[in-house]
């Protein structure tokens, strides 16, 4: 991508008047998709988003430019200009390691096929497989939208301290929804998949099955009725139900609101923040899964991070600046969108662990509540802990048995009392795909968790 | 690689490789940011960037590949993975290349003076912002997010029909996050300031702004589930809007993903409710002289008095009805196809005050703020349950804070459901190639969830 001796060269002008520390991130990724609408392909994509990124601590600040222009010139231009806005910060010029050293380390996701070099024939049988089955699920299936996606992320991340480090992310994802009509009402229902895999990923996926599924919800939805409104106990299903646990907690315990003590859970390490019987993890070193890296984005290798225990917090997810200022070493967790980002504390693979209860007994043991069977997404104010979610698949659960399906759904609530107040977590873990969006832009993240009963929650219904 | 020198060599490896007509598209920006914290600064960011997509036609199809990477090497291989693309693509629809307009709108939207506010200047004004929100109020913990950035682009589409366009943009903008805390209570709040004139920008009254929204909400509570009359103010109204904009879209009717399909001509929203689409308005800072495939934007209502008259087209959705482009041929990015998209979607201000919409309402709620648009609001099924605050209002007088609500309906419904539009029209920060715009409304009423 540069040369060392060019690295060194943007390196040094960048701490030429102070700073603790430079970094270069460099980035060169191939993508290709596909997005077929109602069994006809209306838009194939290929692309290269290639760029520089340079950061410079500067006391607890830093400064961060970034071009697409690699010229030895321009770089040391950007770096020059970087630079200039290193202000009120110590005299005395940061070492910078003059020898690199290669960051060696093991690649624990093995890829077959690049998913840009996957053959165009084959995505478009498979789309159309997914396509079909779903209109063929039902008459009131109208519309159906499949998407193949893939990208090749090459990265290199140098430092002033003498990092070298060069990695490669491969992601390969499906992503199916379908429409169902009737009269003048319309409701939708989705399924994805994804890894950290190449093509082989996509060619071994089942997408009839998941055509299938996308047309089960949205019909179910279509003939269900409203969800009611007010406070009640909410099963959460697994897998994509994690993203309460996402937004809940997670986004919280990000150094990018701990450190300045911004974050609900700011100064809570070693207390109980959760329920005693809930244990979630951060892990981005799971082999192949979508949210994992072998290295970060600051070049630090991921690990498994356990967040909390028995409802204890444990750890927070730290990138190196954030670090600094709470006096804790980086768990692996610095992440950007790409070269346009400084990177930041993100989550990875984030998961609750799953615990003793079965699902059929967990339903059993609900005399009235929502079943939240299949969730979409939301967000968080990490200040306040307030967050929402919106339900994608519900039944009303009434005398212990599943009931009438129902749509429409928000659940809302504040994060701290959600967690305490999980009193069922059952043995049906499940992780599932999905894009984070945050500060550093939007990075792909794994949510997950066993089926959980939230004791009360708000719902927000239409009825 | 200099552009025009690219472009040459792109047009000339096009025709080698046997496209029938082609495009580039090349977009090319300057970023700079400033963010403040406890009087330092934290995050300093300068940008240059640039990206380049290449469309062809061949066989009836339209291939497209994209580089940031302007090297020359890469044109060959560029141009192959766009001939691979319109081989897969096997849509009904056409889709064309412009030939150029005669006439495109003038207007300014280039603003010189933005150049000139200097970067102690722009340091300076974070950190007022910053001091001015610690001095309104001792309740102010943190000023968590506060800075001043601007923004500039310029675009290129030149294709071998002839088409030549070209046009450049940019905007100032300030805004500040702050946390509030009270007896163990935590709210934020935040404002934006977005325009070209630096002297319109007022740190003190921005962080005002900010705090006062922030410190509202501490006694703020939930009320009980009912249905009532539901009044969003200016900002809410345009965030609702925005998330529904998507089935104003002919693309979107045409394929079934919206159900204003076939609806032109017919009563789709209350008679107060006039609806416009123009490229250029003088209160939004997104403004467009023509879109991403060249057609000059114009105005259209889109919603006359409630009567759903044009949906929003580009070249291929009008070719395929007979009807000529509206100028709504937008890319996400140059990345991107050429989709569907507004420019400035506004709904038409009334001379009602907002003030005289509170005083009507006996009891209801005025929504001020929302939460969780990009799931909790479904654009293609109208469906929404979000998260708001806001204030409970009794015969006609604002009572107290609201929070840990939600207010939820369908966006179809409430277009006919809305008795009331105020003239205060705003223009929410730009979203991809468009603004929205909206002045408070009074929705008869709506779902929602408390106690």
């Amino acid at each position: 991508m540069i040369s060392k001796s060019l690295a060194h060269d943007v390196l040094e002008a960048a701490l030429a008047n102070g700073g603790d520390f430079a970094e270069i991130f460099v980035e060169n990724k191939e993508t290709s998709a596909v997005v077929m609408l109602n069994g006809f392909v209306e838009e194939a994509l290929w692309g290269v988003d290639y760029g520089c990124g340079i950061r410079i601590f500067n006391g607890l600040g830093a400064v961060y430019a970034y071009t697409n222009d690699t010229s030895a010139s321009n770089l040391l231009r950007v770096a020059k200009e970087a630079a200039e806005a290193v202000v009120n910060t110590r005299n005395e010029k940061a070492d910078i390691k003059l020898a690199f050293e290669n960051m060696k380390f093991e690649n624990i996701h093995p890829i077959i096929t690049l998913p840009q070099s996957g053959a165009k024939k084959i995505i478009v049988e498979k789309l159309k497989l997914a396509s079909d089955s779903a209109f063929a699920f039902d008459p009131l299936v109208t519309q159906t939208s499949c998407q193949f996606s893939g990208y090749t992320q090459d990265v290199l991340i140098a430092n002033s301290e003498g990092m070298w480090a060069e990695d490669r992310r491969v992601r390969t994802r499906a992503f199916l929804s379908a429409v169902a009509s009737e009269a003048s009402e319309k409701q939708t229902g989705s399924a994805s998949s994804g890894a950290h895999k190449g093509f082989e990923f996509f060619e071994n996926l089942n997408t009839a099955d998941m055509g299938n599924e996308s047309a089960r919800m949205a019909v179910t939805m279509l003939k269900g009725g409203m969800c009611p409104s007010g406070k009640m106990p909410v099963i959460v299903g697994n897998a994509f139900g994690g993203v309460i646990f996402h937004e809940a907690c997670g986004h919280s315990l990000e150094a990018t609101s701990v450190a300045p003590k911004d974050s609900v859970f700011s100064d809570c390490l070693g207390k109980t923040i959760a329920s005693g019987i809930v244990t979630a993890i951060d892990d981005g070193a799971m082999a192949n899964e979508w949210g994992s890296l072998n290295i970060d984005d600051e070049g630090t290798k991921t690990q498994r991070n356990m967040l909390i225990k028995n409802g204890v917090l444990k750890s927070y997810l730290i990138d190196k600046l954030n670090g600094i200022k709470m006096g804790m070493p980086s768990t692996g967790s610095s992440r950007r969108e790409s070269y346009k980002y400084a990177p930041t504390s993100r989550m990875t693979n984030t998961f609750i662990a799953p615990g003793t209860d079965k699902l059929e007994d967990i339903i059993a043991d609900t005399e009235y509540g929502l079943y939240a069977k299949s969730m979409s997404g939301g967000s968080v104010d990490t200040a306040t802990g307030e967050f929402n979610f919106a339900v994608r698949e519900a039944y009303l659960i009434e005398s212990g048995k599943i009931g009438e399906a129902v749509r429409g759904a928000t659940l809302i609530g504040k994060g701290s009392e959600v967690l305490q107040n999980i009193d069922r977590v059952s043995t049906d873990l499940e992780l599932a795909p999905g894009m984070c969006g945050s500060l550093s832009g939007a990075v792909p993240t794994t949510v997950g968790q066993p089926t959980i009963r939230v004791r009360e929650i708000t719902v927000g219904g239409r009825k | 690689m200099d552009f025009t020198l690219f472009k040459q060599h792109c047009f000339v490896a096009a025709a080698r490789m046997g496209f029938d007509n082609w495009e580039i598209y090349f977009a090319k920006s300057k970023e700079f940011m400033v963010r403040v914290r406890d009087g330092k600064i934290l995050e300093y960011k300068n940008a240059y960037t640039q990206g380049l997509s290449f469309r062809g036609k061949i066989d009836g199809r339209m291939g497209y590949a994209y580089t940031e990477n302007p090297d020359e090497n890469i044109i060959d291989t560029m141009l192959l993975k766009a001939i691979e693309n319109a081989k897969i693509i096997n849509s009904e629809d056409e889709e064309f290349l412009f030939r150029g307009a005669k006439d495109y709108p003038r207007a300014q939207i280039y603003f010189p003076e933005i150049n000139e506010i200097t970067v102690p200047q722009k340091i300076q004004l974070a950190l007022d912002m910053e001091q001015a929100a610690f001095a309104a109020d001792p309740r102010v913990k943190a000023v968590s997010y506060c800075g001043v950035a601007n923004e500039e682009e310029e675009l290129y589409i030149s294709n071998s029909y002839g088409l030549d366009v070209n046009s450049k943009r940019n905007l100032f903008d300030a805004f500040i996050d702050v946390i509030v805390e009270e007896n163990g209570v935590t709210k934020t709040g935040y404002k934006v300031f977005i325009g070209s004139d630096i002297n319109k920008c007022d740190p003190k009254k921005i962080a005002e702004k900010a705090v006062e929204m922030a410190v509202t909400f501490l006694a703020a509570r939930t009320i009980p589930s009912e249905t009532l009359p539901v009044m969003f103010d200016k900002y809410t109204a345009g965030d609702i809007l925005g998330v529904f904009a998507y089935g104003f879209t002919a693309e979107n009717a045409q394929k079934g993903f919206s159900l204003l399909k076939g609806k032109e001509g017919q009563q789709i929203a209350s008679e107060i409710v006039t609806i416009h689409d123009d490229g250029i308005h003088l209160s939004s800072f997104a403004n467009n002289l023509f879109d991403s495939e060249g057609v000059p934007c114009r105005n259209k209502v889109v919603v006359d008095k409630g009567v759903l008259t044009t949906l929003l087209y580009n070249l291929k959705s009008s070719a395929k009805e007979g009807k000529e482009s509206t100028g709504n041929g937008f890319k996400h990015s140059f990345r991107g196809t050429v989709d569907t998209s507004i420019t400035n979607f506004y709904i038409k201000p009334t001379d009602t005050s907002p003030e005289s919409i509170i005083a009507g309402i006996k009891r209801g709620v005025l929504v001020t703020q929302l939460a969780g648009l990009h799931s909790g609001a479904n654009p293609i099924t109208g469906d929404f349950s979000l998260s708001v605050s806001g204030f409970l209002i009794e015969n006609g007088q604002k009572i107290r804070p609201v929070e840990q609500i939600t207010v939820a309906g369908n966006f179809y419904e409430l277009l006919n459901n809305i008795t009331a539009v105020g003239s205060d029209l705003h223009f929410d920060v730009p979203r991809g190639s468009g603004c929205v715009g909206c002045p408070s409304i009074l929705v008869k009423s709506l779902n929602i969830a408390g106690e």
